[in-house]
């Protein structure tokens, strides 16, 4: 959050300062949209602007520092996402071979370039292609910048957990990017 | 004052791999050449925000200001909700007010070659046509259905028709161009680029909302246009409900910001400062 520090900007935006506001989302929005992506059914742009609404009515009720503040946004789009989820018909299982189809999407690409070059994109669709936990626990990781204690009470884990499962995640993209793995 | 939930008391959160892997790099230790992969990805994961991924302020706004400015009594039942539904149609149908397109610009800086918008603005609209999980209560997507991209994201239209045209002419330049790397991302795969362009619609129209669009006439409903409309449901009005969670989230250590505006909210250097701060547990 740029400017002011964090403490200002949430009491402007309780007040209905709608710049305070503005650089609360620009703040956090891009980092929701590719957490939702990763882990949604649904559009992530429709569950971020919804998850945006339920924060904006709660704001008042809102009180903590900018890791509660981030926390619960994300916990809340954690939970947009899920019911979204449900509303969508049942989906076949996710299969192994997904994660094949989702690497050998990008993989041709990433083989050809220095793999510094890999974009935001193809970064997304790699963690996509991780088994779901994985992929969720590394998106709050990494994007939500949560610390392990944080992510393992918004997916309902130990921190033990979650530790594996980043531990996984990280392992499993070493191996998808490793040209001879 | 506050009914918040996030003032529990915090476990300690020992460090993990990832936490490991920064604090690696916040020395200036190169990653170890097994490890590189996983720094890079994570890097990418981070990347400054793209116009795609700010798209949706407006719309914030629009129920931001609803809820102190405009309407500060506004009702929070059904019908509050259907008023703001008709607040969000309006105002994300009718565009970039001045602060939305000031905050948008502020951005630009941060962006990229105009190929890399163009590919993030692509990449902004995934949506599920396929198979997915189950274990878990939502599922994910991992190859949108090309006329629901080009839908969400006309400029794909534009990308698929330089394609045809580099087709047609026997063009191999664009076959090796950064261009063509990205729209066969977008595709899903090289071998995909012709049955995915094969699928948008030639030429963008231009919806009763206002926004371009390449929808065809047999996009299925999920493909309404992602830079908002409006909810498909209700949203909560007690987001303190929402997670499942209790306890305060990390060391409530705030983070002293000072990064410019343009920046991004997380980027692995600014992951450390909030990372366990003993680097031993």
């Amino acid at each position: 959050v740029n400017g002011g520090g964090f403490g200002d900007l949430l009491a402007g935006a309780r007040r209905g300062d709608e710049r305070a506001f503005a650089c609360l989302w620009r703040d956090l929005n891009p980092g929701l949209v590719r957490y939702l992506r990763v882990v949604s059914a649904g559009d992530a742009d429709d569950i971020a602007a919804e998850t945006w609404i339920s924060v904006i009515r709660s704001l008042s009720r809102f009180d903590g520092d900018e890791e509660h503040w981030r926390c619960w946004v994300f916990a809340i789009a954690r939970r947009r996402a899920i019911d979204h989820g449900r509303r969508q018909s049942r989906r076949p299982e996710f299969a192994t071979a997904d994660i094949e189809a989702g690497w050998d999407a990008i993989g041709g690409d990433v083989a050809e370039e220095a793999l510094q070059n890999l974009d935001t994109e193809q970064a997304l669709r790699l963690v996509a292609a991780l088994p779901p936990a994985q992929a969720e626990v590394l998106m709050l990781r990494v994007v939500a910048g949560l610390d392990v204690a944080a992510v393992a009470r918004i997916v309902g884990k130990s921190s033990g957990a979650v530790r594996v499962s980043v531990h996984r995640a990280l392992k499993a993209l070493t191996g998808l990017l490793e040209p001879t793995a | 004052m506050s009914n918040s939930p996030w003032n529990s008391p915090s476990s300690s959160s020992e460090p993990d791999d990832l936490d490991a892997l920064l604090s690696g790099l916040g020395r200036g230790t190169p990653p170890s050449a097994d490890l590189r992969p996983a720094v890079d990805v994570v890097s990418a994961l981070t990347a400054p925000a793209t116009r795609g991924e700010l798209r949706g302020l407006e719309t914030a706004l629009s129920a931001f200001r609803a809820e102190h400015g405009m309407s500060p009594t506004f009702p929070r039942g059904r019908s509050g909700s259907r008023r703001l539904r008709a607040r969000l149609v309006v105002a994300g149908g009718a565009v970039a007010v001045a602060f939305g397109g000031a905050s948008a610009a502020a951005f630009t800086g941060a962006l990229p070659a105009p190929v890399q918008k163009v590919v993030h603005a692509l990449a902004g609209g995934h949506r599920p046509a396929s198979p997915p999980s189950p274990t878990v209560a939502y599922t994910r997507s991992t190859r949108p259905a090309p006329a629901v991209i080009a839908s969400a994201r006309p400029r794909i239209v534009g990308l698929c028709t330089a394609y045809r045209a580099a087709s047609k002419h026997g063009d191999t330049r664009f076959l090796r161009s950064a261009e063509f790397r990205r729209l066969a991302t977008a595709a899903g795969g090289t071998d995909h680029v012709a049955s995915f362009c094969a699928a948008v619609p030639t030429r963008p129209v231009v919806t009763p909302g206002g926004r371009a669009s390449g929808r065809p006439s047999s996009v299925p409903g999920s493909g309404r246009p992602s830079g908002l409309t409006v909810p498909t449901h209700a949203p909560s009005t007690h987001a303190t409900h929402a997670p499942g969670t209790t306890g305060r989230p990390g060391k409530g250590k705030g983070r002293t910001q000072t990064s410019p505006p343009g920046s991004r909210p997380s980027n692995p250097h600014r992951h450390r400062g909030r990372a366990s701060p003993s680097p031993t547990g």
